[in-house]
């Protein structure tokens, strides 16, 4: 702060007879100075109308303190926090669905791995299935209660579907990598790689045909490849898909279904709801 | 006492129910938004009842207040907010009594006498040049951080009209420190 | 920062059309509204809600031009603009039951894309000007279908609209909280556009400015309570003037 307000300016400012532009001067320093607040608090002191009207005040305002309730500041942390804390209740069933899914996978390659001809880890073939459901379910399925209201509001769009994915994503990495932990099956990067890829691939896809659509083509398709790759493979090796040579496939994939995202981004601004007509009373 | 502590420190504390910290928060600073409130609307009544709600207001979301040293902008941004809805509350009344509006809202008072208080820079002279009318829409706009919207509300004029002056008194400044 | 202003017109809406399979919902409809609070009245299955989901940006339009707060609505860029300045309640609004009224209010401010800094100070005011401050912390689930409606009112007004979309927004208050609501309208009308979709003539009567009477998808009348009331003079039945300009005016458009 390179200047305060001096006495003479803060009883002109508080008796009301400074110019315009002087106060002016006056009031932008206040806001950024506790030092001159303070002053003009004392400079007030004796101006009666002054006095009586923050005594009458502090009266009324001491009063009607209550409970301040749970208020927390506005972050940018807060509002991914937000964005995740709502959200359709069956993201618990999905939750709870995808450890029981992985821990039967995981159990599975441990005590019986399955060996058709080629060799192929469950978990790697059930992980990947996992986000794209999760991402299914917790946007554009009709099962959020707030979508309505939702879809007129602009961050309901590509913003709440990438908030969510990325949530999404990240719990079936975690479990998907604490599965492969507990079987000891090789190296999760191959499948949480594909389980990215996939993920990018079906809201790409969802840009055109809806979320809940696309997931259920990705998931097909990558059921359908698992089950052709294992019968494709020669025996004792695992399908190239799921072996770290795909590691760089997967990534490309990745990158190109995010590019198509990025362009088609507008295709999300209206396709939250149906537009199926609603009952009117 | 709590005299050494900084204004956002009496916040901190008033935010997780100190009430003797915010009393002295209250005392520090009801002057200065008093007087300020005053000169925006004119009527001493109802800057007192803004004065008593934005206090309110600060108590419940004290805690929200982010404490990065500029208190002073966040307490007038909440007291705009209920300067306006005060007025709004004015217009609405008057429309259902069919009362013209004009009457019960006074634009800020326009010629004080100027006292050579601070130095007067060409801006200061620039300004004072200014019809009070270009002023009053310049002090909402970019002083008190207004949008157009209730810089339209607080002065009862278009909200075109408010677009207009801003052009227009932004001309005339740019003119005069040419 | 530059803030958006309006200067022309909040809604315009010409030769809307909006299909449902071969059923018109709306059909050729035309309406242009500005600052104040309008009432639209109409029979059930006259088109309310599906007029008021077109403004809402989530209904898509069949055919037809339809401009808010002066922007047309079809690159993201402008629909992005026009929807932080919407506010939105739908007849049958979904909430989260474990979400307190203050985070159902505040994950609204954060869609609606409003400056962190000032998000909380906002739910605060809007939670205050429903009032509902004493339940601000109760869940959802907890609450009466009046409050709950409040709390809905609440997300709608968070970013103070400047336009603002209520589907019914009385059902479900007790008379006191009705005309606490309708002077809240009032306030709100002074600067913003408000569009109030409802059955009951009495709200149109206190709270708006005027009144848009639309029956078969297409406006049968356009004016204030008052010249509605005039349009019954012999011909409506009901139990108020306005409630036979109502059933007069349609029964006229039905004639048609």
């Amino acid at each position: 702060m390179t200047w305060h307000v001096t006495q003479r300016t803060a009883r002109a400012y508080v008796d009301g007879e400074v110019s315009d532009a002087d106060a002016w001067s006056v009031e932008a320093h206040l806001v950024s100075c506790g030092h001159c607040r303070t002053v003009v608090a004392s400079t007030a002191g004796d101006v009666g109308s002054i006095t009586r009207d923050i005594a009458d005040g502090w009266a009324a305002v001491s009063a009607g303190l209550g409970q301040q309730g749970r208020v927390r500041r506005g972050s940018r942390y807060r509002e991914v926090v937000m964005l995740v804390a709502s959200g359709p209740a069956a993201r618990w069933a999905w939750l709870a669905a995808s450890v029981v899914g992985l821990a039967l996978a995981a159990a599975l390659d441990t005590f019986a791995p399955l060996s058709g001809r080629g060799d192929v880890p469950m978990l790697g073939a059930v992980a990947p299935m996992v986000p794209i459901l999760g991402v299914a379910l917790s946007y554009g399925s009709g099962l959020d209660d707030a979508q309505e209201i939702i879809a007129s509001t602009p961050g309901g769009g590509l913003r709440l579907l990438l908030v969510r994915s990325a949530v999404v994503l990240t719990t079936s990495a975690a479990l998907g990598a604490a599965a492969g932990a507990v079987s000891g099956y090789g190296s999760p990067l191959p499948w949480l790689l594909a389980s990215l890829a996939l993920t990018v691939v079906t809201l790409a896809l969802g840009s055109v045909i809806g979320i809940p659509k696309a997931a259920a083509v990705a998931a097909f398709s990558w059921a359908l490849g698992v089950t052709i790759a294992t019968f494709d493979t020669p025996a004792r090796t695992t399908p190239a898909a799921l072996t770290t040579e795909s590691v760089p496939v997967w990534l490309a994939v990745a990158a190109t279904a995010a590019l198509v995202v990025a362009v088609r981004r507008s295709a999300f601004d209206r396709q939250s709801v149906s537009d199926r007509p609603q009952m009117e009373m | 006492m709590t005299g050494e502590r900084s204004d956002d420190e009496l916040l901190r504390a008033a935010g997780s129910g100190d009430r003797a910290a915010f009393e002295e928060y209250y005392r520090r600073n009801a002057a200065w938004l008093l007087v300020r409130l005053r000169r925006r609307c004119g009527d001493p009544e109802l800057a007192a009842d803004v004065l008593q709600e934005t206090f309110l207001a600060v108590w419940r979301a004290a805690a929200s207040y982010t404490g990065n040293g500029q208190s002073g902008g966040w307490l007038w941004s909440i007291a705009t907010r209920r300067l306006i809805d005060a007025h709004r509350r004015r217009a609405a009344r008057a429309q259902t009594a069919g009362e013209p509006y004009e009457e019960l809202v006074q634009v800020p008072s326009a010629e004080e006498e100027a006292l050579a208080a601070s130095v007067g820079s060409e801006l200061a002279v620039a300004l004072d040049r200014l019809s009070p009318e270009l002023r009053a829409v310049l002090q909402a706009t970019v002083l008190d951080g207004l949008s157009v919207r209730e810089a339209a509300v607080l002065l009862d004029v278009p909200e075109g009209t408010i677009k207009s002056r801003a052009r227009r008194a932004r001309l005339q400044l740019r003119e005069a420190l040419a | 920062m530059t803030v958006p202003t309006m200067i022309g017109t909040h809604v315009d809406v010409r030769d809307l059309v909006v299909r449902f399979g071969k059923r018109a919902a709306l059909d050729r409809l035309d309406l242009t509204l500005d600052t104040g609070v309008h009432g639209l009245l109409g029979p059930n299955g006259a088109g309310k809600t599906t007029l008021m989901r077109v403004l809402a940006t989530v209904a898509t339009p069949t055919s037809g031009h339809v401009s808010l707060l002066d922007h047309e609505l079809g690159d993201h860029g402008r629909l992005r603009q026009v929807r932080r300045r919407l506010g939105y309640l739908p007849q049958q609004f979904g909430y989260y039951p474990r979400f307190t009224v203050r985070e159902f209010v505040e994950y609204f401010a954060w869609l609606k894309e409003m400056p962190a800094a000032q998000v909380p100070t906002a739910v605060d005011r809007a939670i205050e000007r429903v009032g509902l401050l004493d339940r601000a912390d109760e869940r959802l689930k907890k609450l009466s279908g009046g409050m709950l409606r409040r709390a809905g009112i609440a997300q709608a007004i968070v970013n103070d609209p400047d336009l603002l979309l209520l589907d019914e927004p009385t059902a479900g208050l007790d008379p006191e909280q009705r005309v606490a609501f309708r002077e809240l309208l009032r306030t709100i009308g002074v600067d913003a556009c408000v569009v109030v979709a409802t059955h009951l003539v009495e709200d149109v009567t206190a709270a708006c400015t005027d009144v848009t009477l639309i029956n078969d998808g297409r406006t049968v009348f356009r004016g204030t309570h008052e010249e509605l009331a005039a349009a019954g003079n012999d011909a409506g039945t009901g139990d108020s003037a306005i409630e036979r300009g109502y059933t007069a005016v349609l029964r006229a458009a039905r004639q048609r």
